[in-house]
């Protein structure tokens, strides 16, 4: 019980570190909203969120270690994360799959517009992120008073689940609009911008399985209050 | 709730305390306080035996069905 304790003074602790850097962040950039339509920004570089085809062939990896110790260029391969078949080499067809990366692209303008629109993308997400904490922490504060089997806690597990749901369809939103954007402005060789929605099933199954705890947690909550109301 | 328990005329017929019979019974005030108020969800066979015995009365005479219109 002790070391329980423990483990929660340093998850409630490690929950106010992360919402009050995450409420310095949203400060900050909320100023910067209100600020760029009135200064210069000289210097002014911006990172987007990508999501890529790579073409294996064109882009490739090679072993650092010297010549003759185990991990050859032949068994070194890009992959996409998860599960993967690996059908054996075919000679007679030489074309090798495109891998898809997910990743970021920074590169500097003078567009006033852009910046801004990555800012206010930028503070919509950091709110998010902030009202998600401000929720764990709400939780966490009824586990230290020793009541964590409120209604309260199920609905805010709830929407913990739901903000994990529409965050990914959010970033998947962002992300496609990024692609856009990065697959009429840039180019390079073996690397294509997919203009599609980059979504992720496994934040969204992620999502999912908060929202039967939270369920869990309701059903829970009602025994709980049909026990401490036997007499 | 349409179950009632009838704790106020049985106290008052028996001139007891809510505190005496808290006493006697074995459960906290506030679990008594709580079925005396009706906001009980349910009662053990054992709190039912218990206030029974030191009531002198029957079960029936502890409880009563009323219909939800009323």
């Amino acid at each position: 019980m002790k070391a329980l304790g423990g483990v929660l003074s340093f998850l409630a602790f490690s929950i106010s570190v992360s919402r009050y850097f995450v409420a310095v962040g949203l400060i900050v950039t909320v100023c910067l909203v209100v600020i760029a339509p009135f200064v210069a920004l000289p210097g002014l570089r911006l990172t987007i969120p990508v999501s890529f085809s790579v073409d294996p062939g064109i882009i490739r990896v090679t072993p650092s270690a010297p010549a003759g110790e185990p991990g050859t260029s032949q068994n070194i391969r890009l992959g996409s994360e998860g599960f993967a078949f690996e059908v054996g080499q075919d000679t007679t067809r030489a074309r090798t799959p495109q891998v898809h990366v997910r990743g970021s692209i920074r590169f500097p303008t003078q567009s006033r517009g852009l910046f801004l629109g990555a800012a206010v993308l930028l503070a919509a997400l950091l709110s998010l992120v902030l009202w998600v904490l401000g929720q764990l922490r709400a939780v966490f504060q009824t586990l230290r008073e020793g009541q964590p089997f409120v209604a309260a806690n199920a609905t805010r597990i709830r929407r913990i689940a739901y903000a994990v749901i529409v965050g990914e369809a959010g970033r998947a939103a962002i992300v496609f609009v990024t692609n856009d954007y990065a697959s009429r402005h840039f180019v390079a060789e073996g690397l294509r911008f997919d203009a599609r929605p980059d979504f992720s099933i496994m934040a969204v199954f992620y999502g999912l399985i908060i929202l039967v705890i939270a369920e869990v947690f309701r059903a829970g909550t009602r025994l709980d209050e049909e026990q401490s109301l036997t007499v | 709730m349409p179950i009632r328990i009838k704790l106020d005329q049985l106290l008052l017929d028996r001139r007891l305390t809510l505190t005496e019979l808290a006493d006697r019974v074995g459960i906290t005030l506030a679990n008594l306080s709580v079925l005396k108020t009706n906001k009980a969800r349910a009662i053990r066979f054992s709190t039912l035996d218990a206030l029974c015995r030191e009531l002198n009365c029957q079960p029936g005479e502890l409880l009563e069905w009323t219909s939800q219109q009323e």
